[in-house]
């Protein structure tokens, strides 16, 4: 069977119910082997997405590949590289987690002997192993774990799954991130969340999907060296000594250095309606309640270096800030 | 497909509606030559009471036909149970979800439909054998000497109008969100068809036609008048099934 890089490829996706436009034009790849976060707010149009994948709803416009083969609506063949877990998975009562997958085993396809086998395997994988109860007196996060089995049953070359942490409680996130990060070794994971702590934990890529568009995708690297913005931390020990490092950092900047950094972050002066001076140094430098300065051009490092040696002023730690991606998520769709 | 089918069966077995139907319709299949058999016994019972309003009863005679009279009366009942138990069996599975992940697994639309609509016959067909083999019984036992003509006929055209509705219920359940409209509509097919029976000349057109199987057994109807009913019985069916596989295709899940 030949190996596309990119085992699922979206272009130019539309989705409407009735009036309402869900999908406005998705664009997405995403490589082999990989874990990769779907994120977006709630109604932002991941479900869709998923399901539009999965054929189970009809695209009103663009294209869908899977393993470089097309999706279509319903039957589609596509499916059959695919794992699915639905955000609430939902399962046959009466049968015990053994059954089932020896159910799904079947429609698949699947020869008896690796049904037994795969299915003893993964249920040990998702700590069911020993479950000889029916689905029925199953709990949420038991559910979801069954889900991950089944999904993984047939091997598939991509898995899908739908906010499969977001109702559980937090030992049951971290059974579940941890079984999905043991999946990574074979099989390529889309995983669709709002818990961005989760895509941080996890994923090596992930898409941003805001108002029916993907507005970021890249490696979680990527995404959060897009928004760094160079800034540093600086604590000093004494917390006095703050004010001090940002009223000489405010005194460094006016002149040349001032306005040039000004430009550089692209906010209009007179839309911000202060005095050129004023402006350009609490875009530089801010200090915080806590006693620390924020300084947001790594080029004035040296000066200040120089001043807190000259002046003996002791510090606890200057450190690169790191963006969180809430800060970037919340950033790019508001 | 047979997978399918057999998480059908299991269905019916473990959540006990195989058990349900199956006591009411061997009761409803003992009750019919049980009346027959106590009918004489109950008069005699009542016999005073109804002297006394000025009746007169002379011997009561019951055959064989009492009993089969008593099988196309019950028919009807056991066979609403089945419909009642059988309404939620496509929409409950879409209320909870539960086909999701059996059609992303790669099983086609048309083959779980289909192994839907085979585990719905088979049951009525189970069913129905159960509830003819133990009224044939007991009527053999009691009145085995009596002749009752066109009995096979009657009986397999009966089993027609249950697959008719089972056909129906089954395209309602492509068509509809939840069990109580598949009720409606299967109940609205079997009310329209008995109330356009009124019309003497529809009649012999329409499937409920196939409920009056008595008739050939006491003689105020021939084979041939049952003809055109049987043949568009038959095309019901068909174009029912036809259309539920259609539909079951597109329908959002």
């Amino acid at each position: 069977m030949k190996e596309y890089n990119n085992i699922l490829e979206i272009t130019g996706l539309e989705k409407s119910f009735g009036d309402k436009k869900v999908l406005r034009g998705v664009d997405l790849k995403i490589p082999q082997n990989k874990v990769f976060g779907f994120v977006g707010r709630n109604g932002a149009g991941k479900t869709t997405t998923m399901k539009l994948i999965l054929g189970l709803l009809k695209a009103d416009k663009g294209d869908i590949l899977v393993n470089g083969e097309k999706v279509t609506c319903g039957n589609t063949a596509t499916n059959r590289f695919i794992g699915y877990l639905p955000d609430v998975p939902e399962y046959y009562p009466y049968m015990t987690a053994n059954e089932y997958l020896n159910f799904c085993g079947e429609i698949t396809g699947m020869d008896k002997k690796t049904i037994k086998e795969r299915s003893a395997e993964l249920l040990e994988k998702v700590g069911l192993g020993t479950e000889k109860h029916r689905i029925k007196g199953f709990s949420r996060g038991m559910k979801q774990r069954l889900g991950i089995a089944q999904a993984l049953l047939n091997k598939p070359k991509l898995l899908i799954c739908d906010e499969p942490t977001s109702a559980l409680d937090p030992v049951g996130r971290k059974e579940i991130l941890d079984i999905l990060v043991a999946a990574k070794e074979e099989t390529t994971i889309i995983f669709s969340t709002h818990i961005l702590s989760d895509v941080e934990h996890i994923c090596d890529e992930m898409a941003l999907l805001n108002e029916g568009k993907v507005i970021m995708q890249g490696s979680i690297e990527e995404v959060k060296s897009r928004r760094r913005g160079n800034a540093l931390e600086i604590v000093p020990e004494n917390m006095n000594d703050a004010a001090l490092i940002y009223s000489y950092i405010n005194a460094l900047t006016p002149a040349s250095g001032a306005k040039s950094h000004a430009a550089d972050h692209h906010v209009p002066q007179e839309k911000a309606g202060r005095s050129p001076q004023e402006h350009s140094s609490s875009c530089i430098a801010e200090l915080t309640t806590s006693g620390s300065v924020i300084l947001k051009n790594e080029a004035l490092l040296p000066d200040i270096l120089r001043y807190l040696a000259d002046n003996n002023i002791p510090f606890i730690r200057i450190e690169k800030q790191e963006a969180t991606l809430e800060d970037i998520f919340i950033e790019a769709i508001m | 497909m047979t997978a399918f089918i057999k998480k059908e069966c299991m269905e019916l077995t473990r959540t006990g509606r195989l058990l349900i139907l199956g006591i009411i319709f061997i009761f409803f299949g003992i009750l019919n030559p049980a009346i027959a058999k106590l009918t004489p016994w109950l008069y005699e019972l009542l016999q005073d009471q109804i002297a006394d309003s000025g009746l007169n009863i002379g011997k009561v005679s019951v055959t064989a036909m009492t009993s089969w009279t008593q099988f196309y009366k019950n028919a009807p009942m056991a066979l609403i149970v089945l419909i009642l138990l059988t309404s939620s069996v496509l929409t409950g599975e879409y209320q909870k979800g539960t086909l999701i992940q059996v059609v992303t697994k790669g099983l086609s639309r048309k083959k779980i439909f289909l192994s839907k609509l085979l585990t719905v016959y088979g049951t009525w067909t189970l069913l129905y054998l159960v509830y003819t083999g133990i009224t044939l019984g007991y009527t053999m036992y009691f009145w085995g000497g009596d002749e009752v003509s066109y009995l096979p006929l009657g009986i397999v055209m009966y089993w027609l109008f249950g697959m008719f509705l089972m056909s129906a219920l089954m395209l309602f359940g492509t068509v509809c969100d939840n069990s109580g409209q598949v009720l409606l509509g299967t109940g609205a097919v079997f009310f329209a068809s008995i109330l356009l029976g009124y019309i003497p000349k529809l009649q012999k057109f329409l499937p409920s036609k196939l409920m009056e199987g008595l008739n050939l057994s006491n003689g105020t109807a021939i084979p041939a008048d049952f003809t055109t009913a049987i043949i568009i019985a038959f095309l019901l069916i068909i174009i029912c099934d036809i259309l539920g596989v259609v539909i079951f295709d597109r329908r959002k899940l």
